[in-house]
């Protein structure tokens, strides 16, 4: 396991700029998958919090 | 693509005059420059036509244009296509602006307008919450803007204060 967090930074904004590379079309897509994502949580959380 | 849905009708809301001219801001404006981040909303800056005499500017033609095509409300916001829109008026001088200064981007073949990243870049530090700070942060990481562009348009609409203290909050030990 790779512990330098330099390297991890850097592999992390390599990673950023190869999404925001990516065509606008494919990200509005992806968009679409990460609010789903945070929708599902938030529900989850939601019914969670009920059950208190 | 159902953000697709959204652009073609705010394209089709142009063209029957509902709106004067639109522009897509926001975290959906900043996917247009950026890596894609999750929210939950659209948000449209538009031009609104007010009714002869009145100074204040609804918002009802639109949501009646839109209910009339089956859109339901949502709150403050308006489904499209599964997406919550909210439209917000200009507001201010660097929203005019910003929208005056607009740029269509092609999705999928549809033409877009959207903020450009120095004015969507100004506007998150004008607005400066946690969420807009952390966008401005983005832009600035990623080298999506123009420095020259962006210098003028904080001193344009008094910016350059805020853009100091910005600068030294997040900015002064970056290598």
């Amino acid at each position: 396991m790779n512990l330098d967090l330099q390297k991890i930074l850097e592999s992390k904004r390599a990673w950023r700029r190869n999404l925001a590379a990516r065509p606008v079309a494919e990200k509005l897509r992806l968009l679409e998958v990460l609010r789903d994502r945070a929708m599902a949580i938030r529900g989850r959380t939601a019914q969670a919090e009920r059950r208190k | 693509m159902a953000i697709k849905e959204v652009i073609q009708t705010l394209n089709q809301m142009q063209a029957d005059a509902v709106i004067e001219r639109y522009a897509i801001g926001g975290a959906v404006g900043a996917t247009f420059y950026l890596e894609p981040v999750a929210t939950l909303d659209v948000n449209i800056f538009a031009g609104f036509r007010s009714a002869p005499g009145n100074l204040i500017v609804s918002l009802q033609p639109i949501f009646d244009y839109l209910k009339a095509r089956g859109c339901k409300m949502e709150g403050e916001h308006i489904a499209i296509g599964g997406w919550p829109v909210q439209f917000l008026p200009v507001g201010n001088p660097l929203l005019e602006e910003a929208l005056r200064d607009s740029v269509s981007r092609d999705v999928d073949g549809t033409p877009a307008r959207v903020f450009t990243a120095e004015h969507l870049a100004a506007i998150a530090l004008q607005t400066g919450r946690a969420k807009d700070k952390a966008r401005l942060l983005q832009f600035i990481d990623a080298g999506a803007l123009d420095a020259a562009r962006f210098q003028a348009i904080l001193d344009r609409h008094g910016l350059l204060d805020s853009w100091r203290k910005f600068e030294r909050q997040f900015l002064s030990d970056i290598p």
